[in-house]
């Protein structure tokens, strides 16, 4: 009987300098069925400007087109070795080779993949993109980044950045000056009242058939304009479906929320909301102007409803959490706060 | 910071070389994950190892597996033997994967130069995609030669 340890395939290790580095990316389900599918597919590992702002990730991400994945490394401490079959062994004979294995990299670490919660880029955008005023003024922008080039440094899909960048009406502007701008809530609500009277003055029915960007584009008289055409059409895109189709929800949610974006982030009278809500809006729109048309994460309501307050701003509650967050000492205040504002906001 | 592209595996990879692994373990390029508990410490020096540089550790054995019984058959896999040296053996089994491993490098190979046109981005592929792993979660026993366990 030959002695067990012959039998079997030899085994041998590449020592260390020879050895080619590896790393291993666990496949969630339906990652897995799109490399193996869809192989064209392009996925990227992306990651975020490094940033201690709430809310960017600065970690690596992997992206598909339109899908974000969390990586997270896990360590193990077992010895885990990638191998490959070899034909160099170094007890055969040479007219005899015997197929063995080989191990040609150690792993002590996998990478592992997690959808992210509620995928967003608006914060990136609007921490890397210097804005447009409605005064025309454009807040300076050295480093000039285009478009992609600001997607790139987003750690979210192509399609979730385009998503934001079109709710955010954000524009690109080929020269003088040359850049990728933000337009402030006031910009935005100087250039959608402006759009919305040259449109109505030139029989542009909104609460009827389905009507497209092009053809509201079209219409539009931009002789009195002072902001870039560029901006124009991001406005009118920002309230447009993915068809390009001008969407009446869209439409109502981003002007209320602008309006409150510019009186109300200390606080405005609802009634007052609602009065220029509705006056900035088509009057077939008008009936859909309703505090409930807001995210509900982008308010909050005080004085037994009456006063309405933008989320995340100024003096809100959320704000007020945010600073005395970062103030030394105060941890213990500010989870009481925290807990507090938890409770009452509706 | 550039998005750095991650390709996926060359629809035409093949192994050159036959592979010693049962079939199931067998992927397009060759490559398998062998996973042991602790290490393996090698106190070889250099003349020990063998003529292309590597390091001989012993033998890797599936002593149920028979390439002729049905695929459906899979006792095998649940005894592996890497026999590490003369004198000891390492007990394990065949796992499947709970998620599959991308085994993912630098393109370029090792040598660090970027096929990737003029612009010398950074870029990554995956060579392989692996369904199974043989894991050795057990401590080493000993094996005389030629003396049956």
């Amino acid at each position: 009987m030959s002695a067990q340890a012959d039998e079997g395939s030899p085994f041998s290790l590449l020592p260390e300098e020879g050895r080619q580095h590896f790393r291993l990316l666990e496949l969630p389900p339906d990652l897995l069925e799109l490399i193996v599918s869809e192989p064209s597919t392009s996925l990227h590992f992306k990651s975020g400007p490094k940033s201690s702002k709430a809310g960017l990730n600065s970690d690596a991400v992997i992206c598909t087109p339109n899908k974000t994945y969390n990586i997270r490394q896990v360590n193990t401490s077992n010895s885990v070795y990638i191998c490959q079959p070899t034909s160099h062994n170094d007890d055969d004979d040479d007219e005899n080779p015997q197929p063995g294995l080989q191990a040609i990299a150690q792993s002590s670490w996998t990478l592992e993949l997690s959808s992210t919660a509620s995928p967003s880029a608006v914060p990136y955008l609007k921490a890397a993109l210097p804005t447009y005023s409605s005064t025309g003024t454009y807040q300076s922008n050295e480093l000039r980044a285009s478009k992609q080039q600001i997607f790139d440094d987003t750690p979210l899909s192509q399609a979730e950045c385009e998503a934001a960048w079109k709710d955010l009406a954000c524009f690109e502007v080929e020269s003088d000056p040359k850049g990728c701008f933000l337009p402030t809530a006031s910009a935005k609500v100087q250039v959608w009242r402006a759009i919305l009277e040259s449109a109505t003055a030139a029989g542009v029915d909104f609460g009827g058939n389905q009507l497209s960007l092009k053809q509201v584009e079209m219409v539009i008289d931009r002789s009195d304009e002072d902001w870039p055409d560029e901006l124009g059409r991001a406005m009118l895109a920002s309230v447009c479906d993915h068809e390009g189709m001008i969407d009446q929800g869209r439409g109502v949610r981003a002007v209320g929320l602008d309006l409150l974006a510019v009186e109300g982030t200390r606080g405005m009278h609802v009634s007052e909301l609602l009065k220029k809500w509705k006056d900035a809006l088509p009057e077939k729109w008008r009936a859909a102007a309703k505090v409930e048309a807001l995210p509900r994460s982008e308010y909050t309501l005080s004085d037994d409803r009456k006063t309405i307050t933008l989320a995340g701003v100024g003096s809100g509650v959320a704000a007020a959490a945010a600073e005395s967050k970062s103030t030394l000492g105060a941890k213990r205040k500010w989870h009481e706060r925290f807990r507090e504002s938890k409770k009452t906001a509706k | 910071m550039p998005a750095i592209p991650l390709h996926p595996p060359a629809a035409s990879r093949t192994p050159s070389i036959p592979n010693p692994l049962p079939q199931l373990l067998q992927t397009p390029s060759g490559l398998a994950i062998v996973e042991i508990q602790g290490t393996l410490n090698s106190t070889l020096s250099a003349p020990q190892m063998g003529p292309h540089g590597s390091i001989p550790l012993g033998k890797l054995s599936f002593p149920l597996y028979d390439p002729l019984a049905a695929v459906q058959n899979t006792a095998w896999q649940k005894l592996v033997y890497l026999y590490v040296g003369r004198h000891q053996r390492l007990t394990g089994e065949v796992r499947k994967l709970g998620k599959p491993l991308a085994v993912v490098r630098k393109r370029g190979g090792n040598a660090g130069v970027s096929d990737d046109g003029g612009e010398g981005r950074e870029a990554m592929e995956i060579v392989e995609v692996v369904y199974y792993k043989v894991l050795f979660a057990h401590r080493p026993e000993p094996v005389g030669g030629g003396v049956e366990g």
